[in-house]
């Protein structure tokens, strides 16, 4: 929600200087988070909480109700605690609409299960078809809650700051450990991690603070500590936090051991459990062919085409963006050369985010790729050509809103997928492409997922935890009989079965498990086989779907399933080639990475294990409780109420410019849909001008609907500093101005990444400059502007390092009254980052700005953050053009690690920067000579500029230091200074 | 050139969900301006500071938690509270009444049960801002006064007919425990930030001694004559009441705290439970190990006595009942939960009252710890019930006192207050002393002594 800080700002901005911020000193990018939907939101009100949901997913807020109050009972419990007040938990029922939520200002990536907001003391959390997980983050966040609670509590009645709160690696490990037991991904990555030689020692937690391995440690060591110490440890340790700053001295105290010792004994602790079952495992990158090995890579499949060329197809990130690539292989699926982009994702609209961790791609017998990106409001299907090479066409449903995972039939005329509709429960749905047909398979609570079309078409095999073992959070395996409807089983157990395939000729399924091993714990996600051949039809046909409801077959019967890979972290997503290979992805060394294994039907036939599926055991369904108005508790529309959230104020006193102060008051709504802020200053130096120096503004920004709106209404007045006013003197451009009326920004974004920008405001001035000739101006301001903005980079932690951005802006201001001002803005911005290799990028910046007319503001330039060697702002002028070409390349990463003396000074990386600037500012004439007053020796209508070299360093990931030297250069790159220039600043990189 | 004059500062004290000023700040700075000549303005400039000029900054910034009170934006009740802190402390009152609240639970054996009549509903006599929060152990009750310990290091004694204040001294950084009160001394664990146990003579306003040591996190009992006290190494440490003298000391196994203050089983014997459920059996005179047992769940909350019967309240839904000669287990009550903590019990003849993690306030027959009756109060009870003639008051982290009938658990009355009550009550007469959170302590007076009868 970058932009909408930035509009924010320039409403303050906006009234006194009656022009578009970003014609002035800023410049105003940022992606847009777009409100979608207009949802009608309901409270549901239960005995602790204030459920927010909106109707179409009441009956999931209503399950997610009674996981709420059941949380409460449990953690309350644990926590030996009461909450003092409600609870407010905001639920959304996908991912796509949380994405929305301005309860958060940032982007919301696919990973966030859910968050508890501080300020508010709110909990947002979205369903993603798994009401297990659904239940899991309720329960995670409402540990939260209870920390925070009983933290607040312990800090505030021994009177210790709130700063002195606990680790975060303590506080999410515990909200892991106490929402349930540890699920196959916690097991994936402790086992990685240790088996890799890179798990994180307890002392050095904090290092990795927020990465998904933190979670995970964190949980680890939650349980050791529960384990070992016993349960109520863990809430001394919460209890005792306001009796030291440093955790470990309270770890020690808590524990009544060293804190190496503790330390110790978790690395051991964690050792005795995960080494023995390196004995029989497969190290993958000993046992398997690589194929993508490089970035984040998964969710394979190949296609061979007519002309024997092999490829296989993946979703990666290498640099940040997601795409979908492509990498040629030989017949034994050995790589023919580096992946190549097939499909860039992530820098239009089009494509405009991929589940990369849940979503399946997939390529038909005929050639075609199916593949899933969020493309605004929802996801769509896109299908591309893999023989022509072009996108054929992009599908998206108006009532399905997430879509993950399309298959094929074999003939190619539908696509079967997974869907999230409003109502937050995921069912399986085909689509014809021919007809445009849509048609719903499965309509429950239960999350079917994963759907693969047998190779005769008859049969669907899905993950579903409509097993009755789904009670434990258990999928299996199923078939849906396209011909009639039923459901029957493949796989049974307490086990998580996902992402079947089918071999090819139709008998067997292929498809991840990770199973309990005998501690109940479970193992490591590998690749399984189902013998299916008794089930499928013995003549191929694409059956005609039923138009039934789906009926559940009884189970019957014995099966078996085998395990024919044993990769010590994690294997998944299996695909069986036609030529008898497994293209599968593994986790290893913190690397998802796409491999193959050869034989198939040898490892099938000699699995590492083999379990009996006792489908005689199946059960019954299975369901969860929940509280809705059946059960007497109130659902109430919600109407927006304004809390205070922030005051911020400041006085200052000092015998020349007298006593000056002023606070800001931010009140919003609990959506943080509608916000209002009040700011009140007075700048008068003298009992006298009290009044005249009153500077009152109110400012509402409404951000509940797609297009966002925000207005004002002002009264400034009193001194003021404004290096852009024509008027004022260069050298201290102070002056006095009063200023009333009102504004309006309007905000429409057509993307992600692409907006409008509608401005205007209002206002009377009266202007008096000092010691000059016909010092007062008065005047009534017309302002109106337009700016389009694009922007689709992404950053590292110094500043963009991919993709492009622009702003273009006309704006015009008139004096409709006395006819003192009359001007006309134009303004192009344009900045390129060209990524040359991992760390390294090429930016380039043009820029160029017209003030034209009578009383035509002033553009600035100058400083480390544009025209260096120059002074900050010193460069000024009605009219100009810039450019700057900068190659930015990494000199140390992590220099702590080289040496440890920079740790506590949060140094994370060193980057080196070799520039040149140049700028040609002029006011009437392009070459007319005019003195800039600021800038010695620099003066208008000359092209000039610097060159030089410089030094970033990046404290604790976010803020910049930056030193630059180098020569600067007059009348036009002829003339250059004898001297070199040496500029230090902080802030980021253009 | 700019410079810190006085550093930031912060407010540390607000209640949850009413959490006040957040941080504010004043600076003091030499601020240094540039000015240029107006008539070179139009050529090169050289920087010149002509101007330099003190600045006081004032600044301050809310994250507001609705609704806050006005009050909490006063940093000068911290002024204040900082100034009372250097004063002393007063009571001309050489011993304690025999309706006194002269320790934690009111006896030694710790049974929060006066038994007096004390007749709901309760008037309001008075609230008093104490400007700090409590420890989990009970307020005293001495002639005209109420004695209270703060977790900000704190003894404050206030009035008991009418909730003024009357003295408050700090001693170290915390007062986690209660103190006990005898023969005009007052006795103090320090549980942070200074001495492990202090004698303070209440006659004459004084300090008689005091003693350096880990910190004392749990109250104090009289024993035999003896000061006794458990630190945080654990240590158990006997000390002669009038001179600070160590008579005995004995160590406990360093692998597990002592979270429960001791309790006296007999005259001259007392026990201390630890965090393992270990309880040990000493005679208070000599420091004499007398026996041993296993509660067989972690004891974190004080046991109370009665009898020849200890009872221990676990952290695993378990309240053991021990022979006070022996330790062998007399009954066990399980709840079978392992994650309910069960508060301190209050122990009368007839009835064995605690509450409990789960929202239920239980009561058992002492002799047998069979379930009498269950009240479900929704909320977790941390607290330690008080047990009076026919109605047991017990205070919840919902933040209400409540009033249930002795013989079968109904609830007769209620009464919501500023914050949870994590704190036990005392009482004297038919008065009852209530310390809430944040920093909250109520006197409630019984107004219709056949409230109960008629209920």
């Amino acid at each position: 929600m970058f932009w909408r800080r930035i509009l924010f700002l320039s409403l303050l901005v906006a009234p006194v200087v009656p022009l578009p911020a970003s014609a002035q000193y800023g410049y105003n990018f940022g992606r847009n988070k777009i409100h979608y939907e207009d949802f009608d939101w309901q409270i549901l009100k239960t005995e602790h909480f204030d459920i927010y949901y909106y109707p179409e997913m009441q009956d999931l807020a209503e399950h997610g109700a009674f996981f709420a109050e059941e949380a409460y009972e449990d953690l309350q419990n644990k926590f030996d605690f009461a909450l003092a007040r409600r609870v407010p938990i905001i639920f959304y029922s996908s991912n796509i609409h949380f994405k929305q939520t301005n309860t958060t200002p940032g982007f919301i990536p696919d990973g966030v299960g859910g968050f508890f907001e501080f300020l508010k003391g709110r909990v947002v959390i979205p369903a993603n078809g798994n009401i297990h997980q659904f239940r899991r983050v309720v329960r995670h966040e409402l540990t939260h809650v209870f920390t925070y609670a009983r933290v607040v509590r312990a800090l505030r009645d021994h009177r210790v700051p709130l700063e002195q709160y606990l680790p975060l690696w303590f506080t999410e490990g515990l909200a892991e450990y106490w929402s349930g037991e540890p699920d196959y991904q916690h097991e994936m990555m402790i086992r990685d991690a240790l088996f890799s030689n890179y798990l994180v020692p307890l002392e050095n937690l904090d290092r990795i603070s927020g990465t998904y391995l933190m979670y995970k440690e964190g949980e680890a060591v939650c349980r050791f500590i529960s384990e070992e110490y016993g349960e109520e440890k863990i809430l001394q340790l919460i209890e005792n936090s306001w009796k030291n700053r440093d955790f470990r001295e309270i770890m020690a105290a808590t524990l009544r051991e060293p804190f190496e010792e503790i330390a110790q004994k978790w690395l051991v602790w964690l050792k005795k459990q995960y080494y023995p079952s390196l004995e029989s495992a497969q190290i993958a990158s000993y046992t398997t062919d690589p194929v993508a090995v490089r970035g984040f890579n998964g969710k394979p499949a190949y296609y061979q085409f007519d002309d024997g060329t092999r490829k296989v197809y993946f979703i990666g990130n290498k640099t940040g963006y997601t795409n979908v690539y492509e990498v040629e292989v030989d017949s034994l699926y050995h790589p023919v050369g580096e992946p190549q982009v097939l499909i860039a994702g992530e820098r239009n609209d089009r494509f405009e985010a991929f589940h990369a961790f849940e979503s399946r791609i997939s390529t038909s017998r005929q050639g075609k790729l199916a593949f899933v990106t969020k493309s605004g409001e929802r996801d769509v299907i896109h299908v591309y050509d893999l023989e022509r090479g072009e996108l054929e066409g992009s599908y998206g449903f108006d009532d399905q809103i997430a879509v993950y995972s399309p298959d094929w039939s074999p003939d190619g005329t539908k696509i079967v997928f997974s869907s999230i509709d409003r109502s937050g429960y995921s069912d399986l749905f085909t689509f014809d492409l021919e007809s445009g047909n849509l048609k719903k398979l499965t309509n429950d609570v239960y999350d079917d997922r994963d759907p693969a079309w047998s190779p005769d078409g008859r049969f669907l095999a899905f993950s579903s935890d409509r097993t009755s073992m789904g009670v434990r959070d258990a999928y299996n395996l199923f078939l849906y009989d396209v011909k009639d409807g039923g459901i029957q089983y493949v796989t049974y157990g307490d086990q998580y079965d996902m992402t079947p395939r089918w071999s090819p000729d139709g008998n067997h399924i292929v498809y991840a498990s990770a199973q309990r091993d005998t501690t109940g714990r479970y193992g490591a996600q590998n690749i399984w086989v189902a013998d299916v051949s008794g089930k499928v039809s013995a003549s191929p046909e694409v059956a005609l779907l039923s138009t039934d409801a789906p009926m559940v077959i009884p189970a019957t019967g014995q099966a078996e399933e085998r395990q024919i890979t044993e990769i010590t972290g994690t294997a998944f997503d299996p695909v069986w080639t036609e030529d008898d290979r497994l293209l599968f992805t593994t986790l290893e060394r913190y690397h998802f990475t796409i491999r193959s294994l050869d034989d198939v039907d040898s490892l099938v036939a000699d699995p590492r294990e083999e379990v009996p599926i006792e489908l005689a055991d199946v059960g019954s369904h299975w369901s969860f409780g929940s509280i809705g108005t059946e059960d007497g508790v109130r659902s109430v529309p919600y109407h927006r109420k304004y809390n205070l959230d922030v005051a911020q104020g400041a006085v200052s006193q000092n015998p020349i410019w007298g006593t000056t102060g002023g606070a800001i008051l931010a009140f919003s709504d609990m959506l943080s849909d509608d916000y209002w802020y009040l700011t009140l200053y007075n700048t008068g130096t003298a009992q006298s001008d009290f009044l005249n120096s009153m500077n009152v503004a109110l400012t509402r920004v409404q951000l509940n609907r797609r297009t966002s709106v925000a207005y004002s209404v002002f009264r400034y007045g009193g001194l003021r500093y404004d290096i852009t006013d024509p008027d004022a003197f260069e050298v201290s451009p102070l002056y006095r101005e009063t200023m009333y009326g009102g504004s309006l920004t309007i905000s429409y974004p057509f993307s992600m990444f692409r907006r409008v920008e509608v401005g205007t405001s209002f206002a009377y001035s009266d202007k008096e400059i000092s010691f000059k000739e016909n010092s007062e101006r008065r005047a009534v301001l017309l302002s109106n502007s337009v700016s389009l903005v694009h922007d689709n980079t992404i950053f590292n932690g110094n500043g963009p390092v991919e993709g492009w951005r622009a702003n273009l802006t006309a704006a015009y201001t008139t004096d409709v009254m006395y006819s003192n001002v009359n001007y006309f803005t134009l303004s192009a911005d344009v900045r390129h980052y060209l990524r040359l290799g991992n760390q390294v990028t090429f930016a380039s910046w043009g820029m160029g700005r017209i003030n034209q007319g009578k009383e035509a503001r002033l553009f600035v330039l100058g400083g480390s953050w544009d025209m260096r060697g120059y002074h900050l702002f010193s460069v000024r002028a009605r009219k100009m053009w810039f450019t700057s070409q900068e190659l930015r390349f990494p000199l140390v990463n992590a220099p702590s690690v080289y040496l440890p003396i920079l740790a506590p000074f949060g140094i994370s990386s060193i980057r080196g920067a070799a520039f040149v600037d140049a700028a040609h500012v002029w006011n009437d004439g392009y070459y007319d000579e005019e003195r800039l007053p600021l800038v010695p020796g620099y003066t208008t209508g000359e092209t000039m500029g610097s060159a030089g070299l410089g030094l970033r360093v990046n404290i604790f990931g976010g803020f910049v230091l930056r030193y630059d030297l180098g020569y600067r250069f007059s009348d036009g790159f002829r003339d250059r200074d004898h001297h070199l220039f040496k500029q230090f600043f902080f802030g980021w990189d253009f | 050139m700019a410079f810190d004059l006085i550093d930031r500062y912060k407010k540390r004290s607000s209640p949850p969900g009413q959490e006040g000023i957040q941080g504010w700040s004043i600076q003091w700075f030499r601020q240094t301006q540039q000015r240029y000549s107006p008539e070179r303005h139009k050529g090169p400039l050289p920087a010149r500071p002509i101007i330099s000029t003190p600045s006081l900054i004032l600044s301050f910034s809310l994250p507001l938690f609705p609704p806050f009170p006005l009050s909490s934006f006063l940093p000068l009740s911290l002024l204040l509270l900082t100034l009372a802190g250097c004063g002393s402390l007063k009571l001309n009152t050489p011993t304690a009444g025999a309706n006194d609240w002269p320790t934690e639970g009111a006896s030694a054996r710790r049974q929060y049960a006066p038994l007096t009549e004390i007749a709901p509903p309760l008037e309001l006599v008075w609230d008093y801002n104490a400007s700090a929060a409590f420890g989990p152990g009970s307020p005293l009750i001495i002639g005209n006064a109420v004695i209270i310990a703060t977790r900000q290091g704190e003894i404050q004694i206030v009035e008991f007919k009418t909730g003024k204040r009357r003295g408050v001294k700090g001693f170290g950084d915390a007062v986690e425990g209660t103190p006990a009160f005898k023969d005009g001394i007052l006795f103090i664990p320090g549980a942070w930030g200074g001495r492990a146990l202090y004698a303070y003579g209440l006659n004459r306003g004084d300090l008689l001694w005091s003693v350096k040591g880990d910190p004392v996190e749990t109250g104090v009992l009289i024993s035999s004559g003896n000061v006794v006290v458990v630190d945080a190494a654990p240590r158990i440490a006997a000390y002669a009441p009038r001179t600070g003298t160590l008579k005995w000391e004995r160590r406990l196994d360093p692998g597990a705290a002592v979270l429960a203050s001791p309790v006296a089983i007999g005259e001259n014997a007392f026990a201390v439970a630890n965090e393992d459920g270990l309880v040990t059996a000493l005679d208070g005179a000599t420091g004499k190990v007398l026996w041993t047992a296993d509660a067989g769940a972690p004891v974190q909350s004080t046991p109370s006595s009665r009898d020849s019967l200890l009872f221990l309240p676990t952290t695993r839904g378990q309240m053991v009942a021990l022979d006070t000669h022996d330790g062998h287990r007399v009954w066990a009550y399980d709840i079978h939960s392992q994650r309910v903590y069960f508060s301190s019990p209050a122990a009368s003849d007839s009835g064995l009252v605690f509450g409990a993690s789960d929202g239920k306030v239980r009561a058992l027959d002492p002799r047998t710890g069979t379930l009498k009756w269950a009240f479900d109060g929704g909320e977790a009870f941390s607290a330690a019930p008080l047990i009076t003639r026919n109605v047991v008051y017990v205070g919840g982290l919902d933040g209400k006192l409540y009033a249930l009938k002795r013989s079968d658990g109904t609830k007769l009355w209620d009464y919501e207050l500023d914050g949870r009550v994590k704190s036990a009550l005392a009482s004297r007469g038919d008065y009852i002393v209530v310390a809430s959170e944040p920093k909250n302590v109520y006197l409630f007076k019984a107004s219709d002594p056949d409230y109960a009868e008629n209920k």
